[in-house]
This record gives C-alpha cells, structure tokens and sequence, in this order.
C-alpha cells in the first residue's frame, strides 16, 4: 500500500495567482486547439472527434 | 523506398481513446504525451521516498545527492530572489527543474520521446508561469507594479518610449522562456537523429567506409554528450529565470 502523509505545506496561499494563470492558460491554449482544429486544413482529418459522434465529410470547396 | 523523416521521433501515438458525443471527453485521451508524463511523475516520486532509506535516521548516500539538488535550488533562488520572500517559492522552482531535468533526461533515452520538445506543452507551462507572475505582482502592489516598465534613472522625455519597449520585453518574456527550451531539445534532437542516420547510412556501404566513419561517429557521440549537457542546462535556465520574474514581480526594482 502507498503510504503518503499530508504536510501542512501552504500550497493555495503563495501559489493561487499560478493556479489563476493555468486556469486562463487552459481556456485560452484550449480555444486556439479548437479553432485549429475545425479550420479548414484539419476538419476533415480521420482523428477529428466529430467523426465519433456519427458527423460526415464536409466538401470545404462546396462551401459559400 | 520508405522515407522516415527525422520529424517522426515527435509523433503523438494514441495509446487509448475516449470517444464520447461531447466535445471536451476526446481530450482525455491517452497518448505518448501522457505515459511519459505519468512516467516522469513516477520517477520524481520513486526518486524522492526511495532515498529516505526507509526513513532511519542516517540519510543514506542517494539521500544525500537528493538534499544536493534541493540545496542548489535554495541558493540559487536566495541569490536570485533574497530578501525575505524567497522562501516562500523554493518549492515551486524546485518542483520546475526536477520536472524538466527528469524529462529532458528520459528523452535523451534511446528510442524514448522527450517531453520538453512539445512546443504547445512548454508554451502553456511558461505562459502560466508569466500570468502568474503577472497577477502576483498586481495583487501584491496594484497599479505600482507598472513602475517596473520605467527603469531607474531614466530621463522624463524618454519614459514613453521606453515605456512600450519595456512593456514589448515584459510580454516576450511569456514565449521566451518555454520557447528556449523547447526549440533547444526539439533542434537537438533533429540534430541527432540526422546525425547519426547520415552515419549509419555511410559506414553501412562497406568495409572502407566503416573504417572512415569512425572518426566523425566521435563527433556524433560528442554531440549526444552535449544534448545531454543541454538538457541539464536548459531546466536549470527555465528555474533561474522564472526565479528572476517571481524577484522582479515580488520586489519591483
């Protein structure tokens, strides 16, 4: 069994504006992979996760 | 004829899917990207409890190079930081270069995937590192932080200028710390790879090339050595200078 004890170490009073700066790091680094993802060159890559929910094929030279 | 490029020692292998109807449920995948993180993880812990040495009261000798390391850490960031506050973010610092020094060293195994080679990974850890900084030195003086944008001694009449170059520097600072270090291993391990199967393809065609690819294999052997030393240099650099952003956030001028 692993044994770990629990140190009163301050970890959120000196360390939270980190935890600030990931949380907004994680929103932004996500909304960039999203954009990229469904950009034209991308949306119609196999390992796209659309294709897992059932959705087809877009022909990006058909659209307006 | 198969053409491997030298890109390919960077691929993302999907190991495990989770395949959901939501959007946010795919990026729980497990990937190469995963395993050697969890593998460093494992190697950080196991490093540290193991060298209690069941936790008698003589340090044995690995537990001795692992108080080295915490205590390299320590002076550097008194001598970066000093003052009164520098004890507080010891651990932070440590906890950066023990993380990156394990993974730049598993990925100079062969065959093995280096972790600090992923551009959007390292990006996102020093742009977090840069907000946080940001934030703290807000919190901590309010608007008194932007005096950090004019240095001391400067002339009235060149404050804007040096103000906007100053503020162009500052915001640099959040690509440039994980930019070095991935771009440093990522190059590095290009390098090598080209290097050593430029060499593999020579010394394979026969018996006189063999013999006069010996001498430029020590070339290639000195700079695997050398990628070694980078990757050692390079988290002790990511440490000191995410010490210097804590100092200048924390202490101002």
């Amino acid at each position: 069994m692993v044994n770990v004890t629990r140190y009163a170490v301050p970890i959120l009073k000196p360390y939270w504006t980190f935890f600030a700066g990931a949380g907004i790091t994680y929103y932004l680094i996500g909304k960039a992979a999203n954009a990229s993802m469904n950009s034209d060159e991308f949306i119609n890559d196999p390992r796209h996760p659309r294709f897992n929910r059932g959705e087809k094929v877009i022909d990006i030279k058909a659209l307006p | 004829m198969f053409i491997f490029s030298p890109l390919d020692q960077f691929d993302m292998k999907l190991f495990m899917g989770f395949a959901s109807p939501m959007d946010f449920m795919s990026n729980l995948n497990m990937t190469t990207f995963t395993m050697y993180t969890m593998l460093v993880y494992l190697v950080m812990y196991y490093m540290f409890k193991l060298s209690l040495n069941n936790k008698k009261m003589m340090g044995s000798q690995w537990f001795l190079s692992m108080e080295a390391t915490f205590h390299t850490m320590l002076n550097m960031v008194k001598g970066q930081m000093g003052g009164t506050a520098y004890g507080t973010y010891v651990p932070f610092i440590y906890t950066l270069f023990i993380f990156i020094l394990i993974a730049n060293l598993m990925g100079m195994m062969p065959y093995s995937f280096a972790l600090s080679a992923c551009l959007v990974f390292m990006m996102s850890l020093s742009i977090m590192i840069w907000m946080g900084v940001t934030i703290l030195g807000l919190v901590k003086h309010g608007f008194v932080f932007f005096s950090l944008f004019v240095p001391g001694g400067t002339p009235l009449p060149l404050v804007p200028v040096l103000v906007l170059i100053e503020l162009l520097s500052y915001t640099a600072r959040a690509v440039s710390l994980g930019l070095r270090l991935s771009a440093n291993t990522l190059a590095g391990h290009l390098l090598l790879n080209i290097l050593s199967s430029l060499m593999f393809t020579f010394m394979s065609i026969s018996y006189l090339t063999f013999g006069m690819g010996m001498l430029p294999l020590f070339g290639v052997f000195a700079m695997v050595g050398l990628e070694w030393v980078m990757g050692m240099i390079q988290a002790y650099v990511f440490s000191i200078l995410t010490s210097s952003y804590i100092k200048d956030a924390v202490y101002l001028h």
